[in-house]
């Protein structure tokens, strides 16, 4: 006979009022694992995207406060692609719009000539033959999410764009994105000249130390543009940022509501159960017994909930990845810290929410208690 | 004032203990004798109780609600090794208070209890008093509704000596004695009210105390449930020598004790044997 068995026990005979609290615990500790998921999926997809490209550095406009960041000149880019140091470039502008059922799709468009095209493979069609010809190349996610094939056409920036051919790329983010001739996008999006990100390559055998010093060296050219390396670009990106801000906001908020919860379901089971604490309580047991038992209840009910919370965001995310418009666009990559992060952070909500409930508890006079009755 | 106690001669081991009151008009020096082996300045104007002194209240008060519900009004019991008391008193009489205090669950507001010569006001937190010196029976049983027969006898053990190992059997064992070895498995809500009393029995006497202290034990059995209730109360007193005070409203259960004590008005008025104190 110990404590675990009475508190299993104890959940037992209150089967209902604990699968509630759980669940409540649980939805915020899913949202936690999920948007945590949902920021790794999206470093993860731009590093893939990076290392299909062959990129080792990205320019951007700094302090972006958007997902696709404020486009800039062109000729900036050239006179950076005149650095030593720098193999070659390839400006992109990107964009995310509405495109037929789907809510958002990334309309991406690739310099000319530029490296970038290299990594492509066509499965389908062929490639665009000239640089402003209006054709669409559509990656397979986009291709089956959006429900078109070649030949097929599509409706963007007010023109039909015929789809000449269907690509396979490496990376998750290209698969589910429209491919457009930059000249192209430039016109049809009134941004004639302009790009939003430069695409570097560093002559071959660069060291990382010497890799930054350019990026340096650009950022002091040209105050207004941030440069990264592309294994650290994916950290500095605005909608990693963002994810990251939401994940901190939903663990506050997990944290408020997983307290209260708990809380009030301890504090009704202290109240409950007054006569069975001063019956412990005058046969002998210490107040710092009862105090272990009532905080071993919160804390298991802390795991519990962190543990139900991650097998939510598992279901949650097969159930997203049902829908094309969503399972194309986005990752939740759940990985084992984000699982223990979560599990051990509802353990300690789940603790300190039990803390008031057992310091009351044990501090029960067993007369009172019987009075109580 | 001096309170002096009628009976013997300083004993070897006895030590005098002083007790302030606040809400008592008088101040009482009061002097136990109870105890066991334990160093203290002998002083000459100790008399002696018995040796088999258990268990002491000396001019115990105890109020309720800011003074206006006066429960007990200076009370004096001396409950001795081997004892079987009974308290009867109408409602509201202080006979369960008198029983709280002598079980460490509640403390006087003056006066003091005494447990083999130690004032319980000097041991600092009763639980361990209350885990080994003391087994409770109540009216309501107050067993655990979601624990076996079983468990819930172990329920004390995990604040005694007793190892993890020894609990189970312990209280199988306990169960037998009780009458109930093919119940230890079943729970409270399984069990008639007599059982549930004989489980909360054997409870009370997992951690082996020298003192069993019953509230109303048969106030909510019926007349054949009570009187197997008190032939094992009487069984565990005469086989076991253990030292049993009971409270009750009943005198038919009141009658199996071997000294009966009734209380009015928070004062003890018939002790039908030894008159613990004089002042």
């Amino acid at each position: 006979m110990n404590l675990l068995p009475m508190v299993a026990r104890n959940f037992k005979a209150r089967r209902m009022r604990t699968a509630l609290t759980l669940f409540g615990i649980a939805v915020g500790m899913m949202a936690i694992v999920a948007l945590m998921g949902l920021s790794r999926g999206f470093e993860r997809g731009w590093d893939q995207t990076m290392n299909a490209r062959g990129t080792d550095a990205v320019i951007n406009r700094a302090a972006a406060g958007s997902p696709i960041p404020a486009p800039f000149s062109e000729d900036i880019a050239a006179s950076i692609r005149s650095l030593p140091g720098i193999e070659s470039s390839g400006g992109v502008l990107s964009s995310l719009v509405p495109v037929g059922n789907l809510p958002m799709v990334l309309i991406t468009s690739w310099e000319w000539s530029s490296y970038i095209w290299n990594h492509l493979s066509i499965v389908e069609g062929r490639m665009p033959q000239q640089p402003d010809e209006q054709v669409i190349l559509l990656g397979k996610s986009a291709s089956q999410a959006l429900g078109k094939g070649v030949g097929e056409t599509l409706l963007l920036y007010g023109s039909k764009f015929p789809v000449c051919g269907i690509y396979e790329s490496a990376s998750m983010i290209e698969s589910g994105a429209i491919l457009i001739p930059l000249e192209v996008m430039q016109r049809k999006s009134d941004n004639v000249g302009k790009i939003n990100f430069l695409n570097l390559r560093f002559d071959p055998g660069t060291e990382s130390s010497k890799a930054r010093s350019i990026c340096r060296e650009i950022e002091t050219i040209h105050p207004g543009l941030s440069a990264s390396l592309a294994s650290e670009s994916a950290q500095q990106n605005s909608t990693t940022k963002a994810v990251r801000g939401m994940t901190l906001a939903v663990t506050l908020l997990s944290m408020i509501v997983g307290l209260t919860s708990v809380m009030n379901t301890m504090l009704m089971s202290v109240f409950e159960r007054t006569m069975e604490i001063g019956v412990l309580r005058a046969i002998g047991w210490k107040a710092s017994r009862i105090r272990r038992m009532i905080l071993l209840e919160a804390s298991l009910l802390g795991v519990a909930g962190g543990l139900l919370g991650v097998l939510l965001a598992f279901a949650v995310r097969e159930i997203l990845y049902l829908f094309p418009s969503i399972g194309s666009a986005i990752r939740i990559e759940i990985a084992l810290d984000a699982v223990l992060f979560t599990v051990v952070f509802a353990t300690i909500v789940g603790a300190i929410s039990g803390l008031y409930p057992a310091i009351r508890a044990s501090r029960m006079k067993p007369t009172v208690a019987f009075r109580h009755q | 004032m001096v309170q002096i106690f009628r009976e013997g001669s300083l004993a070897e081991g006895n030590f005098p203990v002083y007790s302030s009151t606040e809400k008592s008009p008088s101040l009482y020096l009061i002097f136990c004798h109870c105890g066991r082996g334990r160093d203290s300045q002998k002083s000459a104007e100790m008399e002696v109780v018995p040796s088999q002194c258990l268990s002491e209240a000396i001019a115990v008060t105890r109020s309720y609600e800011d003074g206006r519900i006066q429960a007990l009004r200076g009370v004096d019991l001396k409950v001795k090794e081997g004892d079987f008391i009974s308290i009867t008193g109408s409602s509201g009489s202080g006979k369960t208070t008198l029983l709280q205090m002598l079980g460490g669950l509640d403390s006087p507001d003056s006066g003091e209890i005494f447990f083999r010569g130690q004032a319980l006001s000097g041991m600092g937190d009763l639980s361990s008093f209350r885990a080994r010196k003391v087994g409770f029976v109540f009216q309501s049983f107050h067993l655990l509704p979601t624990l076996t027969a079983s468990e819930n006898v172990q329920v004390p053990m995990v604040e005694s000596s007793i190892s993890r190992k020894e609990r189970a059997p312990r209280a199988t064992r306990l169960l037998s004695e009780v009458g109930l070895a093919d119940r230890t498995q079943s729970r409270p809500p399984e069990l008639s009210g007599g059982e549930r009393q004989r489980v909360a029995i054997a409870r009370s006497l997992a951690n082996q105390p020298e003192l069993l202290l019953a509230d109303e034990p048969t106030g909510n059995l019926d007349r054949a449930s009570a009187t197997m209730v008190m032939e094992l109360l009487s069984r565990i007193h005469r086989e076991n020598g253990m030292t049993l005070v009971l409270v009750t409203h009943d005198p038919a259960t009141a009658a199996y004790a071997s000294r009966q004590i009734h209380m009015s008005d928070g004062m003890v008025k018939h002790p039908t044997s030894e008159p613990p104190l004089s002042r």
